[in-house]
């Protein structure tokens, strides 16, 4: 009867501040209509480069002939016929003096983040094709960037395909043709769909952990209702069914939005419902959490955002997890991030139904932040 | 005439005098003011702990969780089928072919190469249902890649043709697809080499601009992403309440201190603890290896303007706000937004123009590229980003003086 009354009295709690309500139902309406509205299609990197042929340079080596007939070929193929590269520009240098010069451009351009890459085409580049000797292609690229540097090896091979198709140079050539399994079709918007797994996990833990983050430290009659014979332990489940069932309506609202804004699920929608629910409620356990463990509103405000960053960093999409030291997957893995991640994306992408280790992580995170929250608030002073 | 300009001089210097008066009193109620400011942060010791320990903290934490660069290497379970020993139908001639020469060198450049852990191989012409068995293992996670030799493969080739093989990725998870890839293109470069399979390209690389050895390019990569929000969060989430929560404020303004005042103190005393957090940041951030290309002195100042934005917003909002509740739901619309559209998760070249645009207004925008270009390229504070936040931290504080100077207040 208790915990009816004390239901109750939350909803009408988070009733009066309708503007809070207002906020947790819109917010992720309005990043679901930016995200969907979010276009590109590449999940592989773009390179912008810009070329320095040193070709027309005299070749001393065991050339009989000086030629430069195949650098305009490869500079034309990086401008107009490469699907994953861009040409900035291009320089023809024909001595040291020159090739310094545009060098020194290029630095320029790479420092600023105008270039990814400088591609050099060496003096006998066009001797070593014509003798079918294996040329060779020399390039600067931007190391600060990581993802550039994990794709170059790969992604030089196209125009590479292109140019050994074009000078008709296919003899031993071997090349891999990749298939996306899982990947997200064409005719869907990628971007969306890959960060959806991201994305909404973000928004659903943001807005609930901010809904539940103040509702204990910010109660100013809390501490009179202790002299009924309202028990603490009532108090926080209160809170808890009460902001649950707000979740639950904010996680339907987002279910319907993001179903009606491209999602593109292979698996049920169901165990999709069911996974955002699921991070939803961690959410609400961490909010009460840091709720009971903050003496005050700007500490509680504080601590749900070191609580959000860390959540972030430590999720593994931000930072690869695998680089991290054993011991502390255990504390990744009582993030909700780094399980609601592969949890969105087994059902959606893959068509799976969820991974029952991350679900028993999640739910376990879940009960660990509430068991907490209640025994602080237990041994919490509270003066009337 | 003299007594007339004696009088003008006279009543000259008693202006500048009370001037003088004015402005000392008015630095002293100021000085007066930031005390009370401090003795205000002081009251809540969880907070301050919050601001200024945890965030180097966070620091410390990253620098020890990432491990060595060179443990990174983590070999892709794969499985190989292959219908190189099936036979043949060349459709010229129609003259049937059964050659099997590069199955076994390229396994045996698989095995080789520690990108790839080949977990199996089927030989299509024996095992009818091995590319059904390689997808439920691709399915289960148990594999990430399949790859597959077709049937004409070593009769390509032999004849001088290109040599296809066929790489199933699982594509679900964006961040590893190009790692996918890299592992098999190692595979085929060992294959090439092994089996001296000539011309090839040689393709040589040099980085730029790279962290070099000895430090750790995941905790430097880490660290370029985290430093910029971390400091605008905790600068904004400290300043949303300042103005908003503070009850004797309109007591205050019944004693001669001013408007203008009240919040030339609140900036001060919250840029001395943003001082503070950038400085303590900083040397967690150096002493736990990060390479800085960059000066310090420019990592400072791009820090701090990025937190004095992220003070100016978190100000704008306490001022504006009429009940500590909407402070905090204008924290959390900001805050998601600005984070969102940063750019650290979306790149903003694949947002569309008008988003481009807004998203260029928010100050992480350009708190993240101009860290990034101070700790890996050495770039120059001086830019578009830094101006750029001078200017919107300009403008929200003017804008919170005039907001704060009209709003009203009942004692």
């Amino acid at each position: 009867m208790y915990l009816g009354g004390l239901i109750r009295k939350e909803f009408g709690r988070i009733r009066s501040d309708k503007r809070t309500l207002v906020l947790l139902f819109v917010i992720p309406i309005i990043l679901i209509v930016v995200f969907g509205l979010t276009t590109g299609v590449g999940v592989t990197k773009f390179f912008t480069s810009a070329i320095i042929t040193r070709d027309d340079m005299p070749t001393y080596d065991d050339f009989p002939s000086n030629s430069s007939k195949y650098d305009d070929t490869f500079i034309s193929i990086m401008q107009y016929n490469t699907s994953s590269w861009d040409l900035y520009r291009y320089y023809n240098a024909t001595d040291s003096e020159e090739y310094d010069n545009a060098y020194q451009d290029c630095h320029d351009f790479l420092k600023n983040g105008d270039i990814d890459i400088i591609i050099i085409l060496p003096e006998n580049f066009s001797e070593s094709v014509e003798n079918k000797i294996n040329p060779v292609l020399i390039y600067y690229i931007d190391g600060s960037d990581s993802t550039a540097v994990a794709a170059i090896e790969v992604a030089i091979q196209e125009p590479i395909a292109l140019f050994r198709a074009e000078t008709d140079m296919i003899t031993n050539f071997t090349i891999m043709i990749p298939y996306l399994e899982f990947d997200v079709p064409f005719w869907e918007s990628a971007i969306l769909n890959y960060a959806i797994p991201f994305i909404l996990p973000i928004i659903i833990l943001g807005t609930t952990i901010n809904l539940t983050s103040l509702s204990i430290v910010s109660e100013d009659p809390l501490p009179r209702m202790l002299v009924t014979p309202t028990t603490k332990r009532e108090i926080i489940l209160s809170k808890l069914i009460a902001n649950s069932i707000i979740m639950l309506l904010q996680s339907t609202e987002i279910f319907f939005m993001i179903s009606f804004f491209g999602l593109y699920s292979l698996g049920s929608l169901f165990y999709f419902f069911l996974v955002l629910i699921m991070i939803g409620f961690s959410g609400i356990c961490i909010g009460l959490f840091i709720s009971a463990l903050s003496p005050t509103e700007q500490s509680a405000n504080q601590m749900y955002l070191i609580m959000f960053i860390v959540i972030i960093l430590f999720s593994g999409s931000v930072l690869p997890l695998n680089v991290t030291q054993p011991g502390v997957q255990i504390f990744i893995n009582l993030l909700p991030l780094s399980n609601a991640v592969p949890l969105i994306t087994d059902v959606t992408l893959k068509g799976l139904s969820p991974n029952l280790e991350s679900l028993f992580w999640l739910n376990l995170s879940s009960l660990i932040y509430i068991m907490l929250a209640y025994i602080i608030y237990m041994f919490k002073k509270l003066e009337v | 005439m003299m007594k007339s300009k004696k009088r003008s001089l006279t009543l000259n210097f008693k202006k500048f005098n009370t001037i003088i008066t004015n402005l000392k009193n008015s630095i002293l109620r100021i000085i007066k003011q930031v005390k009370k400011e401090f003795q205000l942060l002081w009251t809540d010791k969880f907070n301050i702990l919050l601001a200024i320990v945890i965030p180097p903290l966070i620091i410390i934490m990253l620098g020890f969780t990432m491990t060595d660069d060179s443990k990174q290497i983590e070999s892709i379970p794969c499985m190989i089928v292959s219908y190189d020993s099936n036979t043949f139908i060349n459709e010229n001639d129609l003259v049937e072919s059964k050659l099997d020469h590069y199955t076994i060198p390229y396994v045996n450049a698989v095995n080789k190469s520690s990108m790839l852990d080949l977990v199996r191989f089927y030989n299509a012409t024996e095992e009818i249902y091995a590319m059904e068995q390689a997808r439920n293992a691709l399915i289960s996670g148990t594999v990430k890649i399949i790859l597959s030799l077709p049937v004409d493969f070593t009769e390509m080739l032999e004849w001088g043709l290109p040599g296809l093989i066929d790489c199933i990725l699982d594509a679900s998870s964006i961040q590893y697809i190009q790692q996918n890839l890299n592992a098999v293109y190692d595979s085929i470069k060992i294959f090439i080499n092994d089996t001296n399979l000539n011309p090839q390209f040689r393709v040589q690389g040099f980085e730029e601009f790279s962290v070099p050895e000895g430090y750790s390019s995941s905790f430097n990569s880490s660290i370029v992403m985290a430093l910029s929000f971390m400091v605008f969060g905790i600068a904004f989430v400290l300043s949303i309440l300042v103005i908003v929560q503070e009850k004797p404020i309109a007591r205050l303004l019944l004693t001669p201190v001013k408007r203008s005042e009240i919040l030339i103190s609140k900036y001060i005393a919250y840029v001395l603890v943003l001082l503070l957090q950038v400085t303590l940041l900083i040397i967690s951030s150096l002493s736990m290896g990060l390479y800085l290309t960059g000066t310090i002195i420019d990592l400072f100042i791009a820090l701090f303007i990025i937190g004095f934005s992220g003070l100016a917003l978190g100000v704008f909002i306490s001022s504006q706000s009429k009940t500590k509740t909407q402070a905090n739901q204008l924290f959390l619309a900001f805050y998601l937004i600005i984070i969102l559209l940063s750019g650290i998760f979306i790149p903003i070249e694949n947002m569309p123009s008008y988003l481009q645009f807004f998203a260029y207004i928010l100050p992480l925008s350009h708190g993240d590229p101009l860290i990034r270009g101070i700790i890996t390229k050495g770039q120059s504070i001086l830019g578009l980003h830094f101006f750029w936040l001078c200017s919107i931290s300009l403008i929200l504080l003017i804008v919170s003086f005039l907001i704060f100077k009209r709003r009203k207040y009942e004692v």
